[in-house]
């Protein structure tokens, strides 16, 4: 039951690779792009494609406002996560492991395109689990401060999770996040980190390393849908299609991408965001590679029961309209499905049970 | 969001010591906007870094600083404290200790560059 | 390709007609910096919107709207069990659901907090502005300092409303412009307004709302005519209600305005060396006053004394 074609909603994302397309656009299409890339964090991007290209200036009054509106925030967050990062090596002094870059952090880090116009809310950096606790002992020697958290998330986020307690800084704007992982150890997808961290790369910044062209596909994929919310996600898969642009120039970079999911044991997260970025955002990816990964990652039940859930949840809503009851139940199961896959059952009852008391707390 | 000297900044410097290490250099940062606000100069500065984004109230102390250091070639604090003892004649004792408290705040509110000896550079945006 | 620019409706639409334009394609309402589109199922919302926003009202649809702002009804049994009303704008929702009757309160402050993050074009002080002979006066909110009892006044007085909330500064043409939204009134100023001004225009009094008694006074005809005309910079004036005080005028010092202007903008941060700059300018060229106060109408004479030296001091600054 698979769709075919671009979705309607969708189909202003080509503007992201050609936006001369925006040319043609009236200002009532003007007006839709502007309000649902808003809202799945891809205004600043458009921006900012707009702004290479000598665009932005021609774009009528009203939307052109937001655009520079958007890119002069997206500009400050960013430039606010690369003081953070500028600041970090100093702060650690001299380490004899490797600091690893992530995501939006890691794009800038290799200048990428898709790492214009984000919105980083936090430095997101990975370091070897065995030295986790040295990064930490360091940074909070220099200010850095743990959130305050119960025993039960202490002990969550030390045994279960992928990283530790966001840490705050008195004098930087954004919190740092020091993961060991790229999936939580508990999880029944377990990631070896060690093979991720024998294949790093360095980045163009000195100090700084980043995962291996693959492995960062396959950390934005296993992300996307993993993740407990995948609603408005649609960014992850225009990262997804930006990182197989770029680093699809060579056959070579296709076969080690199938034969790296399995060794992970990603394939399924591979074949999911395949799919969406072949049929959405029309990635070019070869279509042997499209049908290996399909046959390695999705049995046909899983297939048939998958793919229309993440295609109801991912499509965005019209502006103007509430997300549909379907939506919503779809949206509810694959929150199960997050869960059932986080952690063993006797350890996410508990869980649940803490995260629902403290919800009650909160809203009381 | 605006990060004005916050009292626990001394409590930072206090407990921290690389920047007092003598093997450190430091330039201006890139980008950075000095203003007086009022006539006369007086105590009443104003600080914008373009690497931090941030804005800071400074007094004469830090605008000397600033103003001293170059945005190429890195000096070090030694050096800093001997040209404002030479330009103003105070005791070099009391010079430090205004740089000592000027120093760490310059360096998070990204004001001040460190260019260590050693080959861990910052980021490079 | 423009966007819209159609001149304001001559006749004030029927509540009724608001009301049922708001549960199908919205109405829009051009604040002058902005424009907004609302939308709403809650039916509590269009009679006091109308009160409260004289000549604003628009229900022929426009090409473009800045914000589009939703107003629903509760979820599940509160659609209809103590009712509540939400507040949505193209997915976010910043607060929790109000009871329904409580509607144009929501609607005030859930659009104030979309449109302080993201009118990022120009710089947002938190601050009341009003105009006099093409000048702005600046007077920043500070807590307890009886700003908006005083912007009220001062627009019920000759002096013209470009906003109670916003400063919005434009560096690039160094104007003010206005976000003319009503002027919320608190508790006592309810009252203190209503025997300044008998003939005020007020609004529908909200009790209990999470900042307590809460009315709004609804903008002048000029207000509304004048939208479109920014202002240049005046002056910054402190404002402090004091109980009891005999009015004291006091000039305040650069730093501290620079620190308030800066401080109390909703984007500064965001604005980045532009709004650096602009604040050092604000701070240079605009003479500033604490005002001390407890009578409100010798507040607004002294005011009114000090202006020609304000109009002296601009017309200096930009002589060649």
């Amino acid at each position: 039951m698979s769709k075919s074609g671009v979705p309607s909603q969708l189909r202003w994302l080509g503007a992201l690779v050609t936006p001369a397309c925006t040319q043609a656009w009236t200002l009532a299409q003007w007006q839709t792009v502007i309000r649902v890339s808003r809202r799945l964090r891809l205004l600043g991007r458009l921006a900012e494609a707009l702004d290479r290209s000598g665009l932005l200036a021609s774009v009528p009054e009203g939307p052109r406002r937001h655009l520079l509106a958007e890119q002069r925030y997206a500009r400050w967050r960013t430039q606010q996560m690369l003081w953070g990062l500028e600041r970090l090596p100093q702060m650690l002094g001299r380490v004899d492991y490797p600091l690893v870059l992530l995501k939006g952090a890691a794009y800038l880090g290799q200048d990428l395109g898709i790492g214009r116009g984000r919105l980083p809310s936090d430095i997101d950096i990975l370091v070897p689990k065995a030295h986790i606790e040295d990064a930490q002992t360091r940074l909070l020697a220099r200010g850095w401060q743990e959130t305050e958290l119960d025993a039960h998330d202490q002990r969550y986020y030390r045994e279960w999770s992928h990283e530790l307690p966001p840490m705050r800084h008195a004098l930087h704007g954004l919190e740092l996040d020091l993961h060991h992982n790229i999936l939580p150890p508990v999880a029944r997808v377990h990631v070896d980190a060690s093979l991720l961290l024998a294949d790093l790369r360095p980045s163009l910044w000195p100090g700084w390393m980043v995962l291996a062209p693959v492995d960062q596909v396959l950390h934005s994929a296993a992300h996307l849908f993993h993740d407990s919310d995948v609603r408005d996600r649609v960014r992850d898969l225009v990262d997804i299609d930006g990182l197989l642009r770029h680093f699809g120039q060579e056959r070579v970079f296709w076969d080690a991408l199938v034969a790296r999911a399995r060794r992970l044991g990603l394939h399924q997260s591979l074949a999911l965001a395949m799919h969406f970025c072949s049929t959405w955002l029309q990635s070019p990816i070869p279509r042997d590679i499209l049908e290996r990964s399909r046959v390695q990652g999705l049995s046909r039940p899983e297939a048939v029961w998958l793919i229309p859930l993440f295609d109801r949840v991912l499509r965005p809503t019209d502006p103007d309209a509430t997300p549909g009851l379907r939506q919503t139940w779809a949206a509810r199961t694959l929150l199960l499905r997050h869960h059932w896959g986080r952690m063993p059952v006797r350890l996410l009852l508990p869980h649940l049970l803490h995260k629902a008391r403290a919800r009650s707390a909160a809203s009381a | 969001m605006l990060a004005v000297v916050p009292v626990t900044v001394n409590a930072i410097s206090s407990q921290a010591t690389p920047s007092a290490d003598r093997s450190d250099r430091f330039t201006r940062a890139p980008g950075v906007q000095v203003e007086a606000l009022a006539g006369d100069g007086g105590d009443e500065w104003v600080a914008f870094s373009a690497l931090s984004g941030e804005t800071h109230l400074i007094n004469e102390t830090s605008a000397a600083i600033v103003d001293l250091l170059d945005e190429e070639v890195p000096a070090s604090i030694d050096s800093i404290v001997d040209r404002i003892v030479g330009e103003t004649g105070l005791p070099h004792d009391e010079v430090r200790l205004l740089l000592a408290d000027a120093w760490e705040l310059l360096l998070h509110g990204g004001l001040i560059r460190a260019v260590t000896v050693t080959d861990h550079h910052g980021a490079a945006p | 390709m423009t966007t819209d620019q159609r001149p304001r409706p001559a006749v004030e639409p029927v509540p009724g007609d608001v009301r049922s334009a708001m549960s199908g394609g919205g109405v829009w309402l051009d604040l002058g910096l902005l424009t907004v589109r609302v939308r709403s199922t809650v039916p509590e919302l269009a009679a006091p919107l109308c009160s409260v926003y004289p000549g604003m009202v628009e229900i022929a649809p426009r090409d473009w709207a800045d914000l589009h702002v939703e107003l629903a009804e509760g979820a599940g049994p509160r659609r209809w069990l103590r009712r509540q009303s939400r507040f949505t704008c193209d997915g976010e929702r910043p607060f929790e659901p109000f009871p329904a009757d409580h509607a144009l309160p929501l609607f005030e402050w859930g659009t104030n907090w979309v449109l302080a993050r993201r009118m990022n074009d120009v710089l947002l002080l938190h601050a009341g502005v009003l105009e006099r002979d093409g000048l702005a006066l600046v007077m920043p909110a500070l807590p307890g300092s009886g700003k908006s009892t005083l912007t009220a006044a001062l627009s019920l007085r000759g002096w013209r409303l470009l906003s109670d909330e916003f400063g919005a500064f434009d560096p690039q043409t160094n104007q003010f412009r206005a976000v003319l939204k009503p002027v919320a009134l608190k508790n006592r100023s309810i009252e203190v307004i209503r025997a300044f001004e008998p003939t005020a225009v007020l609004g529908p009094e909200f009790a209990k709302t999470r900042k307590g008694t809460v009315a709004h006074l609804a903008p002048s005809a000029a207000a509304v005519a004048l939208r479109g005309v920014p202002a240049s910079p005046g002056a910054v004036v402190f404002p402090r209600w004091q109980s009891g005080s005999a009015t004291q005028w006091l000039p305040a010092r650069p730093k501290v305005v620079f620190t308030t202007l800066a401080f109390n903008a909703f984007n500064y941060a965001a604005m980045g060396a532009s709004g650096f700059q602009a604040v050092v300018r604000l701070t240079r060229r605009c003479p500033a006053w604490q005002l001390i106060y407890s009578d409100l109408d010798d507040a607004l004479h002294t005011l009114e004394r000090a202006w020609p030296e304000v109009r002296e001091r601009a017309l200096s600054e930009s002589a060649p």
